[in-house]
């Protein structure tokens, strides 16, 4: 009797719990037209706090070394979910290609990013994720660019047309990373 | 002449013999091995003294469930353990009479049965190696979007019953000697299957709850011989298997106060075994079988509540660790068995309230992915202060190596002691209800000293 007893109160201990609670599994519902590329693709539209307390996870008490020692907070910190956004890479390629088109080839810029320090989920070309108490930059040099970035036109590159081009590949990708990550259409 | 001292001396073996040979009937009774037997598990946290409450891996799902909130990869762990256990003991050179009628105990005293022999002070060593799975884990995260929510199931070795003790003794007289030699074997192991959940309630708060089933098996062997002056000899061994099926659960929080320090506590809820003993024993006097018993028993053991609090600070590459955890084991309690249920009595003239507390430190090298650990751990025996010579406490330290971005190897050092006494029975005397009225004792120090290796590798995929 004791032993059913037990196992009910932590039963219903833990459905109060459950009902309700900080975690969710889900992104809630919005209107109907509201689709995935417009919550996914840049979480800060709708949380100015991401930053702080980025959705997914809270990282801010990490250690500083998983910040500058990247494995450490993979190892620690990143959730299994996150990986394809930046682990294997396939988020560089997300424009399917034919067999026909050759993929794009660059000879500008810098060489890509290995093995990216720790940041939330969503937030490409988002910017000052800050730490918990303090203020540093949170992505390697790829990830400083702030938002407005995105829509300011070059003036003094000569190859605009390129520089447009990879801002129309940019948008793409965002969509494509939005729906892949599970959003409604 | 000579064929009287004979006679007398066989007449005086006879009585030692008839007794049960076994510790003081009202402690071996009581003797419970699952109390306060500790054995630890997870490289990590047992390199740091065994403070495992605010570690973060698998074995969070047996130290503090909350901390699988923490775990946001799917991660398997697996560990091995390996345990030179030795047993050092001493037969004081004196005898103890118990007078179970009255309860009274004098010590130092000569019974007239033992007239002209005098006790001689002697030891005697033995050890034991055995290496052992000690915990395989799986945690599987839930992909949430905001917070955290973790799933862990697997198994521990956490209770384990390898020990061994030998017994030497010996009575000098001028006719010659008596000499007694015992060798006691155990081995087993209590595993702990557990399934359990950790979920964010907030940004700095987890909740924890696993359920926990023990299954396990504890062999008991007993060999004694007595041989004195070529007049007698008298050999006994006892067989003793028990198994056990238990369960029960813990609940735990996590919680953040700050940049710099964790707190976690976890209650732990008794825990009901359901314990069924075979036995058999045999007894021979000078080669004849005198006794050759067969039994069999059914009986609860219940353990009480734990409560558990550990405090984690962090500063930089460097952690630091502190538990404790609470148990009355005088609420230990018996039941299911009217006959044992007579003994509950006795575990409160046995058993006391103890605190353990584990103290353990990390520094990692992040660039080398590297830790190095070290820690003290303090975890007092649960019997009477009579009982104990010198309380159980060790040292550990560990490495740690992070492999790639997605591999653990830990190993671990365990280094622990602990004195006690306890007495034999060398002679009883019985009444006709074969209830013991009095027994002359001897008082056996004992000095346990363990090393204890734990090697645990984890994978997050």
């Amino acid at each position: 009797m004791s032993r059913l007893f037990f196992i009910s109160i932590a039963i219903c201990f833990l459905a109060l719990l459950t009902s309700g609670c900080y975690t969710i599994l889900q992104h809630p519902s919005s209107e109907a037209n509201y689709t995935a590329e417009n919550y996914q693709a840049d979480c800060l539209e709708c949380h100015a706090d991401y930053h702080e307390y980025p959705y997914g996870y809270f990282y801010g008490q990490y250690p500083d070394y998983w910040w500058s020692t990247p494995r450490w907070g993979r190892y620690y910190a990143y959730p299994w979910w996150w990986d394809n956004y930046w682990y294997d890479g396939s988020y560089r390629h997300t424009r399917d290609y034919s067999d026909d088109e050759p993929s794009p080839r660059s000879t500008r810029g810098k060489k890509v990013e290995r093995r990216d320090v720790l940041r939330p989920p969503y937030s490409v070309g988002t910017t000052n994720l800050s730490r918990s108490g303090s203020s540093g930059n949170v992505g390697t040099s790829g990830s400083t660019e702030k938002p407005s970035d995105q829509n300011k036109q070059p003036v003094d590159n000569p190859d605009n047309t390129k520089t447009k081009e990879k801002i129309d590949k940019k948008e793409k990708k965002d969509n494509k990373k939005a729906t892949r990550r599970g959003g409604r259409r | 002449m000579k064929g009287l001292i004979k006679l007398m001396i066989k007449m005086m073996l006879c009585l030692i013999l008839i007794t049960n040979i076994s510790f003081a009937e009202y402690i071996e009774q009581v003797e419970e091995i699952t109390a306060g037997n500790f054995f630890g598990y997870g490289a990590r946290q047992m390199a740091m003294g065994g403070a495992g409450i605010m570690a973060i891996d698998g074995a969070a799902l047996f130290y503090n469930p909350a901390n699988l909130a923490r775990i946001p990869r799917i991660e398997f762990n697996f560990g091995l353990s390996n345990q030179r256990y030795k047993d050092i003991s001493t037969v004081r050179p004196i005898r103890r009479e118990v007078d179970y009628s009255g309860a009274v105990t004098q010590s130092g005293i000569l019974s007239p049965r033992f007239e002209g022999f005098q006790p001689v002070l002697s030891s005697a060593e033995n050890s034991k190696i055995n290496t052992r799975v000690n915990s395989a884990i799986i945690t599987i995260p839930y992909p949430t979007y905001r917070g955290s929510m973790v799933f862990g199931i697997g198994m521990t070795r956490g209770i384990n019953f390898d020990r061994v003790f030998r017994l030497s003794h010996s009575d000098r007289s001028a006719s010659g000697d008596i000499i007694a030699l015992g060798d006691e074997f155990q081995s087993g192991a209590l595993t702990q299957w557990g399934a359990g959940i950790g979920i964010d309630l907030s940004p700095r708060i987890a909740f924890g709850g696993a359920l926990y089933l023990y299954t396990g098996k504890h062999n008991y062997n007993w060999e004694y011989a007595l041989d004195s002056l070529d007049v007698l000899s008298y050999e006994a061994e006892d067989l003793i298997v028990d198994k056990y099926l238990g369960f029960n659960m813990k609940m735990a929080l996590s919680m953040r106060l700050n940049h710099y320090l964790t707190l976690g506590l976890a209650v732990e809820t008794p825990l009901i075994f359901s314990v069924e003993e075979e036995s058999s024993s045999y007894r021979l006097l000078d080669g004849v079988v005198i006794e050759d018993d067969y039994s069999y028993t059914e009986y609860d053991i219940k353990k009480p509540f734990v409560f558990s609090g550990g405090l984690s600070a962090q500063f930089n590459n460097a952690t630091l660790m502190a538990d404790f955890d609470y148990t009355d084991w005088s609420q230990l309690e018996y039941g299911d068995n009217i006959e044992m249920e007579k003994e509950n009595i006795n575990i409160r003239s046995y058993y006391r309230d103890v605190i353990r507390f584990r103290l353990g430190g990390e520094y990692v090298f992040p660039q080398a992915g590297l830790s190095v650990r070290a820690g003290y751990f303090s975890d007092p025996l649960p019997i009477k202060s009579s009982f104990v010579n010198q309380n159980r406490s060790g040292f550990t330290f560990g490495l740690g190596l992070l492999v790639d971005q997605v591999m653990t190897i830990d190993v671990a050092f365990v280094h622990g002691s602990y004195e006690r006494n306890s007495d034999f029975i060398y002679s009883s005397v019985k009444d006709d209800q074969d209830n013991m009225i009095s027994s002359h004792n001897l008082i056996v120090d004992e000095e346990v000293s363990y090393n204890r290796l734990y090697l645990t590798t984890a994978y997050r995929f």
